[in-house]
């Protein structure tokens, strides 16, 4: 596998990240390698196995319909880059 | 040429809880903005997701009402995508091995026809951006972060935009039915997405389709569809090609109209949610859940029909939800009069609740007091005209029952039949004159010694005895 | 006096003479604080120190010692690694994205300690989101190994590594993703802990990888480790992953030792090694043999494909887990967006440092529409074949011993250009991690006078053996016990 600078932008446009002429230079010259450590993972004969999310071996435990968790919005919101009346505001969406 | 559309839906429901389905914090509607979204709504670092039972519980309670499969274990994933009412930047949802498999609705008309589901899923509920008409600026309330959704697909088997607000009416009243939810569409806790196709009529390959997002009323589901089957028809009859995409609906224009459409394919990379294991569904929630499931409307509305004979109007609307149909029970069998009873509750009984702005779980008037008014108006204790004026002294919460009613406005109906001929002998000895005149065969003025009477009693005197004993005294010479 | 406690830096040692007087909380507190006076700057170990409210705490910790009070980490120093929220100070998690974040909330981790009575000095340095095994990649700066300032502290907990290896306090909180407690540790000549996935809740701990990441603990010794696990451990109702296994006390059962242990070594991984590493791995084990363990070859078969999906599974966990910095509720913002796609772009490309961004790429990558079963589905099937293999392998052997890596730490900026060498430091590590076991990493004979590491891995739930494995050795050797020159 490989990425080309097309696949490139489409990751970033994804992770809505930018790179700089020199990082993109890196990245896909570094990808390549880093590609090709990961590749060796094809050798692996492992098409009837499934495949494994979490070390856990046990089930998901159920929270009771309670009400437990008390909002204090100022607080929460003391860190918010841009908040009025308790709203957060971004730059219009549509 | 003939088109066919082909429509399926999707159906968002908010489940009724107390609590979010990943976090502790409140649910209910209307509070101030961000006063119910905590650190986990708003996907602060190291914060995590703890499923809530009870949305399992509602989703399982649907999926055995319906018939579906239940998986024997579920799992919960990321759907990633940014947006600003989404805080963690993937919504927590379902993919593969949802929580209700395939099932099928009935129509419930009798003609035993059904809507296929093909699945049911849960998955968290975002925020609202407010676009207020400040210049550029969108304003964020997460309150509805993370409150539990059950979204509903339906097969792609609906041929009508007709249809398709049938069987949304149809899913609506078991969601309701059900207790998942409220299932108010004012408040957005219930809304659909509609996919449209059209082909030629036959044409088996189904056409490029088309979504509408975010309709929140029976009216503009159909309204929507009806403008966007003709849309499509027209655009394939001028020869041009329907163009895969999301659109919105547009009321006041009544119309839908594209979705700015983004500039890349969206790709959501699913992926099983690490936070939250695997879920196994346990043999025992099931069989608890299917010993308390209520019979379902269209069983019960039959039955309504059959034993009761009741209209199927009347039958379905006393069917629409559990608690309607329980008051409507409690009613008929205490009163033993079924159709009084469904008259009563659709009538009188609807229409001011509806003034008071009241339901019938908070309703003054319980069901008891309802039956005992039916009772008293089958033994004639009560006129009509007398019943509602009880009715409404319940209802104002003026009295507390039936009887205390009547009391204390005096309202007892002259029945007695010595009194009412005392009565009848002494009006018709203070008009002689009438007296004559109607037994020379004027007899319309039989209305105005009834008037006479009425007036005297207050209009207490029981009609129908009153007639006949009046008639039987002036015919008798 | 200063002197004197540096050198008995040990839990067990501070907790008896806090008990008997012979040392008091607010002695031992300012103590540490000079030192972090003196050492922290070249050494680069803390992101933020409270020292103010530390005094405060030892003074309300001596009042209750004085009261009765029994516990024994009572007025212990200790600091949490910049991952874990604490409310009311900076959690940077070594990046610009948070520099200004001050959680409202604590970390089931830092809640547990305080619940014990241990007195935070402040937050260690790490790698930035811990993507990283040299701390280089902190918005603050790269960590400088106390025992060679040129040399890297290891990543990414290297702030907690350097801190205990200086004696900057006794004893830190770390986490471990894919080596991060244990390399570290190696690196800096201590002993790093990371229990069994779920053993310990990962509430208030800011995500890297879910599947993987797992709090843990930098100490001196092996029976800090102990103390320290008696007091973090257990269920967490607010983490969903977090294990009811029961826990009891290792502390009485730590003189058992390895007798009779059969600890199994993976030979065919150990081809890699050069001759001073294998010299040093094999003296340490042939000390477990003389203490009557017993030495067994054994094969993990998939292993050698550890670190390839390793670097699928936690870039793909990762890339979402670090969506939510978007500029909107917390964190980094950029100046004046002009509209809503500038305000993401420019606050992520900002807030987030090289080596974060090139994660989210390679994650995003092996989870996209058409790469993801190639990847990512592929990687979890092989991640099931480790850890089958690890079943295997435990059905003959308690303990699995490699060395913890595959040299002592290197130069720092050695191997920045090439991201492959760097992620090939992890290859011992992060079998563990893919399969959820508990390890340990404590020191073996130096290599090239730089401290080395012995790792040990245990079944699930295990933690026990390797406790009584690890302390036994720690008996009957000193290679823990040594202090870098440049700390003293």
């Amino acid at each position: 596998m490989s990425l080309d600078s097309q696949l490139l932008d489409h990751l970033l446009f994804l992770s809505r990240m930018e790179l700089s002429e020199n990082e993109r230079k890196l990245i896909l010259q570094d990808f390549e390698r880093t590609l090709a450590m990961i590749d060796v993972m094809h050798a692996a004969n492992c098409d009837s196995v499934p495949p494994l999310e979490n070390p856990v071996s046990q089930t998901l435990e159920l929270r009771a319909d309670e009400q437990t968790e008390e909002v204090d919005r100022e607080a929460l919101q003391q860190m918010a880059p841009e908040v009025t009346n308790g709203l957060y505001r971004v730059p219009r969406v549509i | 040429m003939k088109w066919q559309p082909v429509i399926g839906l999707e159906i968002h429901v908010q489940l009724a809880t107390q609590s979010k389905i990943f976090s502790g914090a409140a649910t209910q509607f209307g509070a101030m903005p961000n006063t119910q979204a905590c650190a986990i709504d708003l996907g602060l670092p190291g914060t995590l997701p703890v499923l809530n039972e009870q949305a399992i519980m509602l989703a399982l309670r649907f999926g055995l009402a319906i018939d579906a499969e239940i998986p024997s274990k579920i799992l919960f994933y990321r759907k990633n995508y940014f947006y600003p009412d989404l805080p963690k930047g993937y919504q927590i949802s379902q993919l593969d091995s949802p929580i209700v498999g395939a099932g099928r609705i009935p129509l419930g008309d009798g003609s035993g026809r059904q809507l296929a589901i093909e699945r049911a899923h849960l998955e968290e509920d975002a925020g609202k951006s407010l676009h207020r008409d400040m210049e550029g600026i969108s304003e964020i309330d997460l309150n509805r972060a993370g409150i539990p959704l059950l979204e509903i697909v339906t097969r792609p088997e609906i041929y009508s935009a007709e249809e398709a607000v049938l069987w949304f009416r149809r899913i609506h009243a078991l969601v309701c039915y059900l207790g998942l939810s409220d299932a108010v569409m004012a408040e957005s806790s219930m809304r659909c997405d509609v996919n449209v196709s059209v082909r030629p009529a036959k044409q088996a390959r189904l056409g490029e389709r088309i979504e509408i997002k975010n309709l929140n009323s029976f009216r503009f589901v159909e309204q929507a569809l009806d403008f966007e089957i003709d849309r499509q028809i027209r655009c394939l009859e001028e020869g041009r090609k329907i163009v895969r995409e999301t659109r919105l609906y547009d009321p006041n224009e009544r119309q839908t109209l594209p979705m700015r459409s983004k500039e890349y394919a969206e790709d959501y990379r699913y992926f099983p949610d690490p936070d939250l294991l695997p879920l196994i569904v346990k043999d025992e929630w099931i069989e608890d859940i299917r010993q308390s499931l209520p019979p379902l409307p269209e069983q019960r509305s039959q039955s309504y029909q059959s034993s009761l004979g009741l209209s199927r109007e009347a039958a379905d609307y006393l069917c629409v939800d559990c608690t309607t149909a329980d008051y409507f029970d409690s009613v008929a069998t205490l009163s033993k009069d079924p159709v009084a009873s469904a008259n009563w509750i659709m009538g009188e009984l609807a229409f001011a609740n509806k003034a008071a702005g009241c339901t019938l779980a908070d309703s003054r008037v319980s069901a008891d007091a309802l039956a005992d008014l039916i009772r008293r108006i089958n033994d004639t204790t009560l006129s009509s005209k007398m019943a509602k004026i009880v009715f409404a002294a319940l209802c104002e919460g003026r009295s507390s029952s039936v009887d205390e009613a009547i009391d204390a406005l005096d309202m007892k109906q002259l029945s007695d039949e010595d009194e009412l001929a005392e009565l009848v002998t002494r009006t018709l000895d203070a008009h002689p004159h009438q007296v004559g005149q109607y037994r020379s065969g004027k007899t319309k003025l039989l209305g105005f010694f009834v008037g006479q009477i009425m007036q005297a009693t207050h209009g207490q005197a029981n009609p129908k005895k009153l007639n006949t004993l009046l008639r039987k005294m002036l015919d008798k010479a | 006096m200063t002197e004197d406690i540096s050198a008995s830096f040990s839990l067990t040692q501070l907790s008896h003479k806090l008990k008997t007087g012979e040392l008091s909380s607010e002695q031992l507190v300012t103590h540490c604080l000079n030192r972090i006076d003196k050492y922290d700057q070249p050494v680069n170990a803390f992101i933020t120190v409270t020292g103010e409210q530390a005094l405060s705490e030892a003074k309300q910790a001596d009042r209750r010692r004085r009261q009765g009070d029994p516990r024994p980490l009572l007025g212990i120093p200790i600091a949490h690694k910049d991952l874990f929220c604490t409310q009311g100070t900076l959690t940077s998690c070594g990046s610009r994205m948070l520099a200004n974040f001050v959680a409202p909330y604590d970390a089931t981790v830092v809640n547990r300690c305080r619940a014990a009575g241990l007195i935070s000095l402040g937050k260690t340095n790490m790698d930035e989101f811990a993507m990283g095994c040299s701390n280089e990649t902190s918005f603050f700066g790269p960590v400088n190994n106390p025992w060679d300032m040129a040399r890297t502290a290891g990543g990414s907990s290297g702030g907690s590594a350097a801190a205990v290896a200086a004696d900057l306090v006794p004893v830190a909180t770390a986490s471990d993703t894919g080596g991060s407690i244990r390399l570290p540790a190696a690196f800096c000549g201590r002993t790093g802990f990371k229990p069994t996935y779920g053993r310990i809740s990962r509430y208030g701990m800011v995500a890297f990888a879910s599947s993987l990441d797992q709090a843990g603990v930098i100490a001196r010794e092996v029976e800090d480790i102990a103390q320290m696990l008696n007091c973090l451990v257990g269920h967490d109702k607010r983490d969903s992953t977090s294990s009811r296994m029961p826990w009891t006390d290792p502390l009485p059962l730590m003189q058992k030792g390895c007798q009779k242990m059969r600890i199994g070594i993976p030979v065919a991984l150990l081809d890699r090694l050069d001759g001073d590493c294998r010299k040093s791995f094999e003296t340490a084990v042939a000390v477990l043999q003389e203490l009557d363990a017993e030495l067994v070859d054994i094969e993990l078969p998939h292993a050698h494909y550890g670190v390839a999906i390793y670097h699928v599974i936690a870039p793909a966990e990762a890339s979402a887990n670090l969506s939510r910095y978007d500029g909107v509720r917390y964190g980094h913002r950029c100046d004046s967006p002009k509209d809503l796609e500038d305000l993401y772009i420019r606050s992520r490309t900002e807030g987030f440092g090289f080596e974060v961004k090139r994660r989210i790429l390679t994650g995003t990558y092996v989870l996209s529409a058409g790469y993801a079963d190639a990847y990512y589905r592929r990687a979890q099937s092989i991640r099931r074949l480790i850890r089958d293999d690890f079943e295997k392998a435990f059905d003959r052997v308690q303990l699995v011993a490699t060395p913890t890596t595959i040299g002592p730490a290197f130069k720092k900026g050695e191997k920045l250009q090439d991201p492959v060498a760097m992620y090939q430091q992890d290859a011992f590590t992060v079998l563990a991690n893919l399969a959820g076991l508990p390890c340990i990493s404590t020191p073996a004979p130096p290599v090239a006078g730089l401290p080395y590491g012995l790792h040990l891995q245990a079944r699930p739930f295990d933690e026990i053996s390797l406790l009584q494995a690890g302390h036994a050795l720690q008996q009957h050797t000193q290679w823990h016990r040594q202090t870098p020159e440049t700390a003293t």
